[in-house]
């Protein structure tokens, strides 16, 4: 649905100027909230007041090739946007000339980087990547990529808020930032077609919107030329159409909760920012599709910070909250805007670096203090486009059981060899997880991603037979899925998801919620006897008791006694564990048997 | 004064080597570097492995103006080329690519500075002038021109030429992207604008011109692809070399002190090297006598072995290059300069620096010399337009008692007021000195230069009256110079080197070696009377002898007039580095004071 196009809105002749445009226009006259300047101040003066500066070098930039280590070019390149945006608003704030010098030299800095982007995104220069950053003067169009938009954006906000205090030290600083914006960012959107935007795929992203939100907030900030900002606006509709047209009605993110705020959350920034760029002319809040991009992330979420992490997904999210609230708010969502205003009480996120529009919201709305109301949960939910189904007890999220059980295919966006995987939670706590991904390498995104374990079927909470898991690509699918809301349950083919050499001719899974407990029924049928090993992930070391093998938060895994059980602990290679699941070890229990066909019940009782 | 190219109608057109014949036959193309003196630069290069590349922040570009503060900006800028001048001879003659990942970091440093003019000479940029941050960031502003960009051009183009295989294994972009800058920087600017260093607007040269233009004929030669481009900045580089020529007087006298003179007069012989290399030899002017005069000024103002005259801002003690000094006397057919130069270069150091690479990549292609002679001068020696002499009691540079004079004017390049000053030696070490020069500030090339002390006539072996002192400008000069080479005199008139608040009607200096003592009397008639203070600088506090007389540095007693009343006060100057040369960081000021209109007397330096 090319919600732009339809909407019949056209950019030339419509677009604000430089001098009339205003960012967060549905504020009208605010003022900064105290609380959070004085914050700024803090973190400016005990993080980036004596910030040193040090030289980022060929051989950190090219690591990502030999070493595939990320940080050594990554964490001090990064370090020095987050210090620009702190120390910038920091003696905006206060005005009192303490951080000007530190702002100064790290603006000059990174003025000086000949390339904004990540190596590991060096792709996406028009002509390519390479070891060292092909930039030769004006020869070689630079590219865009998040780091790039990102820094740009962050570098505008300081361009337009430090204005007095940057001409102070010379005008000259202003002019080279809006020379090397144009140059870096604003030019190359409007005279390149990116992969990422999906003009040539027609598929994109969270890429597309998060980089979108940063371009339009930095041509709306700094750039005067009217004909490029009505470009840019344009140009921006058309790729946002392409990303919100691979949406389903339902809204569901295909790449998981963990990239729904760089996704529909950064379109809503794209929203807002277009609102403000038409005086409220282009305004699509009331669109269908846009409220339920929203709620999307309050379904699925299973308690507080915890969501339902299937893929590339993080076990604790914390959520840009203000925004989720006014998403809620501006679409018409209670249950969003309910869910945005719980989270606020656990967001420290005011300071949003890789979406700088997100801090300025951010320092103009203040914090919620004390209990907000436990948002309404839905007990049962499904995206039929996503094959997304989650189930709970109880409406209250900290209460009761959660089970969460997905279909679909093996090319999905951040895609784990995952058909037909499940997790459950108790009292909004993780019993049977997804282990999630681990941290991002050069693997990660390229030929090698399915030797990493955690896109392993075997490492999810499905049956590997005679060792071999789930295949790759999109013809490895489920089918027959079968959601039924008043039983709590979901039932689907997955043997579709396995290579055909194992000759798995049917397992159909049916999983279902129950009271105080959640029930999983595997049927497989091989054409062949293999061993069959049923695998159960496991952050808590399993314990074998009388009944089953005993799980976190009290919780037994009862299980048919044909099966014989084993309990493995593994070292999560890659994967910052004692950080995700509090654990530095993880496990597997596998339950086996040697046959060719079966039908087997798996019960997690509370 | 002599404009050498013009008046004998030399000129590049079609004079220069096709590129790749030229590229065949430099020995600078592929240079072959003396083992011995490899070893220290390979261990400096080592050391800079594991160093950080110290990080220029826009504060320390801006200190120049904000605090004054020269070296917050100039210590890591002069640090990266270092590094870089290091790793590059050291990748290029290992070759094993021990050095190479270092070696295209700091490269890649360089390349990412806004600009390479010095902070301290922003005012050679010709946009935004008075700015405080480099207004040169995109493709077409101009980038202004100064000593130590056109430095930084000719190091790069020095690793494009040995290291260009090396940068290649990484990306073409290494190379592409120095031939970028450095036309962008150094080319671009060159053939667009005269600037004021090369003469070419009237004003007078000095090192500026030739040393720029080392470095541009080096660019020129192994970056500059273009066959037209090569000559015009060929052309150019004739027409600023004739500019310089202009103010070099017959005697071949360096006013810029003998520490600049490597900067000056050799350099100048450096680019005819070059010029040579770059026509095959077609342009040689290596026989002209102005040419072999500049060069030996060197010798002339040198007292023995690393002690020289150090008039002006000038280090007392260093050895000057003594490879190419050997190059200048064997070019020009001065059997003397090549003598000298052999003795420098049997101790100079052959650490290769950063302002003219070309100089380094033929010094270090020449061994050490293992047959120098103990160097002779002659006794007397006296530059009468420079209007700089010495006095010698022995041929033996080493031996005896030795006066150095110098007249001449306020106005001259790195200029101290020190018009008649003087200082005295024994056996080649110094017993009355001249301060030297201090660390450059903002104020050193400003209007306030003459505030530092080091510039005062109050620091240097003169005499104040009434608590006046000379004052600066060409027009405050000696005058009625005589010098008798048989008699070992020299005489000055002093008078016009004063402020007219000095009351001086009439003052005669002279300086007279004579059975091996140092003379030196004054005759002053003043209009009224004044309280007249001798000043001597030492090194080393005098110590009062037995018969009144007082003991100076090196075995040299001092016997002064009796009506004068003596006083001692140690100082300490301000940006001074009194441990260079002096080896103390104390100085001292001798006071030899009394009142009156009329005065005749004299200074006696003998030998205790």
């Amino acid at each position: 649905m090319k919600i732009f196009k339809e909407s019949g809105f056209v950019a030339e002749g419509k677009v604000l100027s430089l001098e009339d445009f205003r960012l967060m226009s549905d504020l009208g006259e605010f003022e900064f909230d105290e609380e959070k300047k004085a914050r700024v101040i803090r973190m400016a003066e005990e993080k980036y007041a004596d910030f040193e500066l040090k030289v980022i070098t060929l051989w950190q930039y090219r690591q990502y090739w030999e070493s595939g280590v990320l940080s050594y070019f990554g964490e001090h390149f990064h370090e020095r946007g987050r210090a620009m945006l702190c120390l910038g608003m920091a003696e905006y704030f206060e005005g009192k000339g303490r951080f000007t010098e530190k702002l100064c030299d790290v603006i000059w800095a990174i003025l000086e980087e000949s390339t904004w982007m990540l190596p590991q995104h060096s792709g996406h220069t028009p002509y390519g990547g390479g070891k060292v950053p092909p930039t030769v003067g004006d020869r070689y169009m630079h590219g865009i990529e998040l780091a790039s938009a990102y820094l740009s954006a962050s570098m505008s906000v300081v361009w337009h808020y430090c204005k007095d205090i940057l001409d102070g030290v010379s005008p000259i600083i202003r002019e080279r930032m809006l020379y090397e914006l144009r140059r870096r960012t604003i030019q190359p959107f409007i005279s390149t077609n990116f992969t990422w935007s999906g003009i040539y795929s027609g598929k994109c992203n969270n890429w597309c919107p998060w980089n979108v939100s940063n371009v339009l907030l930095t041509t709306a900030l700094v750039e005067d030329d009217m004909r490029v900002r009505e470009r840019v606006v344009s140009k921006s509709l058309e790729l946002l159409d392409i990303f919100v047209g691979g949406y389903a009605p339902d809204g569901g993110c295909n790449e998981g909760p963990t990239y729904w705020a760089g996704a529909a959350g950064a379109l809503f920034d794209c929203l807002e920012t277009l609102y403000d760029l038409t005086a409220g002319e282009l305004d699509l809040f009331g669109c269908e599709l846009v409220k339920n991009m929203g709620e999307y992330i309050a379904s699925m979420n299973v308690c507080g910070q915890n969501f339902v992490n299937f893929a590339d997904g993080a076990t604790k999210i914390t959520l840009p909250a203000n925004l989720v609230k006014r998403y809620g708010e501006k679409c018409g969502s209670e249950s969003l805007r309910s869910f945005g205003e719980f989270s606020d009480g656990f967001e420290d996120l005011f300071f949003h670096y890789g979406h700088p529009y997100r801090t300025l919201r951010s320092l103009a709305t203040p914090t919620v203090h004390g209990e907000a109301a436990m948002p309404v949960a839905r007990v049962a939910y499904y995206m039929p486009n996503l094959k997304v189904a989650t189930f709970r007890e109880s409406p209250t999220p900290s209460f009761g059981m959660f089970l969460a059980i997905k279909g679909g295919h093996n090319q999905e966006s951040h895609n784990h060899n995952d058909v037909g995987n499940f997790v459950v939670y108790k009292n909004g706590k993780p019993v049977v997880i997804d282990v999630g991904v681990g941290t991002y390498t050069r693997d990660t995104f390229g030929p090698k991603r399915y030797t990493i374990w955690t896109m392993q079927s075997k490492y999810h909470n499905l049956a590997m037979f005679d060792g071999e898991g789930e295949m790759q690509g999109m013809k490895y699918a489920s089918a027959n899925e079968d959601y039924n809301e008043e039983n709590k349950s979901y039932g689907l083919n997955i043997e579709g998801a396995y290579p055909a050499s194992l000759g798995v001719t049917l397992y159909r899974r049916e999983a279902r919620l129950e009271e105080g407990a959640v029930s999983v029924t595997d049927t497989v049928k091989l054409s062949q006897e293999r061993e069959m090993d049923f695998v159960f992930m496991s952050h808590v070391r399993p314990e074998a008791t009388e009944e089953g093998i005993a799980l976190a938060e009290g919780c037994t895994l009862l299980y048919d006694k044909a099966l014989t059980a084993e309990i493995e602990e593994f070292d999560p290679v890659g994967m910052d564990a004692l950080a995700k699941w509090g654990s530095e070890k993880l496990y597997r229990i596998h339950l086996c048997i040697r046959a060719a066909e079966g039908r087997f019940t798996f019960t997690v009782k509370a | 004064m002599k404009r050498l190219f013009e008046e004998k109608k030399i000129t590049a057109k079609g004079k220069l080597l096709p590129r790749e014949e030229f590229l065949r036959s430099c020995p600078l193309t592929k240079p072959v570097f003396v083992p011995e003196k490899m070893e220290g630069v390979i261990k400096e290069a080592e050391s800079y492995l594991d160093l950080d590349i110290p990080f220029i922040p826009l504060s320390a570009y801006r200190d120049f103006w904000v605090t004054g503060n020269r070296s917050s900006f100039g210590t890591p800028y002069s640090k990266r080329r270092d590094m870089l001048v290091h790793l590059s001879l050291a990748e290029y003659y290992e070759h094993e690519g021990r050095f190479a990942s270092k070696l295209c970091d700091v490269l890649w440093a360089v390349l990412e500075e806004t600009t390479w003019v010095k902070n301290a000479h922003a005012v050679h940029n010709p946009t935004a002038l008075g700015a405080t941050v480099p207004p040169v960031y995109d493709e077409t502003t101009l980038h202004g021109l100064d000593i130590f960009s056109a430095a930084t051009g000719a190091i790069l183009t020095m690793v494009l030429t040995l290291n260009g295989d090396t940068l290649d294994s990484f990306s073409p972009i290494l190379r592409e992207r120095i031939e970028y800058e450095v036309t962008k920087r150094l080319i671009k600017p060159f053939v667009t604008n005269h600037h004021s260093w090369s003469g070419a607007y009237g004003t007078k040269c000095n090192n500026w011109c030739t040393w720029i233009c080392t470095n541009m004929l080096y660019v020129a030669g192994y970056l500059e692809k273009r066959e037209a481009m090569r000559e015009a900045i060929v052309s150019r580089v004739l027409s600023y070399l004739d500019n310089y020529t202009t103010y070099i007087p017959e005697d071949g006298g360096c006013d810029e002190g003998p520490g600049y003179w490597n900067g000056a007069g050799a350099a100048y012989f450096g680019c005819l090297e070059t010029i040579h290399d770059l026509t095959g030899g077609a342009i040689d002017i290596f026989s002209e006598p102005l040419v072999k005069a500049m060069g030996e000024y060197i010798m002339k103002v040198n007292v023995n072995a690393d002690r020289f005259l150090n008039f002006a801002d000038c280090s007392s003690q260093f050895y000057a290059d003594g490879f190419m000094i050997m190059r200048f006397g064997a070019r020009c057919g001065s059997e003397a300069l090549l003598a000298f130069g052999k003795m420098m270069a049997m101790n100079c150091s052959t650490r290769p620096g950063t302002n003219m690479p070309v100089v380094h990549l033929r010094d270090l292609q020449m061994p050490r010399p293992t047959d120098a002679t103990v160097t002779r001068a002659p006794r007397s020696t006296w530059m009468p337009y420079l209007k700089v002499g010495m006095l010698r009691e022995s041929e033996d540079t080493s031996v005896g008692i030795c006066i150095g004079v110098k007249g001449g004017h306020n106005g001259e390049s790195h200029n101290h007021n020190d018009v008649g000053s003087f200082m005295i030696y024994n056996n080649g070490e110094p017993s009355v000195i001249d301060p030297g020069s201090v660390s450059y500030t903002r104020d050193t090339f400003g209007k306030n230069r003459y505030t530092i002390w080091a510039m005062q006539s109050h620091y240097h072996n003169l005499p104040a009256f009434g608590g006046v002192g000379e004052r600066n400008g060409k027009q405050f000069a000696s005058s009625r110079e005589e010098y008798d080479g048989e008699r070992q005199r020299i005489s000055l008139g002093l008078e016009g080197a004063y402020e007219s608040a000095a009351m001086l009607e009439e003052y005669t200096r002279s300086y007279e070696l004579s059975d091996g003592a140092a003379i030196i009397t004054d005759d002053i008639r003043l209009k009224e009377a004044r309280e007249i203070d001798f000043r001597l600088i030492t090194h080393r506090r005098p110590e009062p002898m037995e018969d009144g007389r007082l003991a100076l540095a090196n075995g040299v007693a001092l016997s002064y007039d009796p009506r004068l009343s003596y006083s001692v006060e140690p100082f300490v100057g301000a940006n001074s580095n009194p441990m260079k040369g002096w080896g103390t960081p104390e100085l001292y000021r001798l006071h030899f004071t009394l009142t009156a209109k009329e005065f005749v007397g004299s200074m006696r330096f003998e030998k205790i």
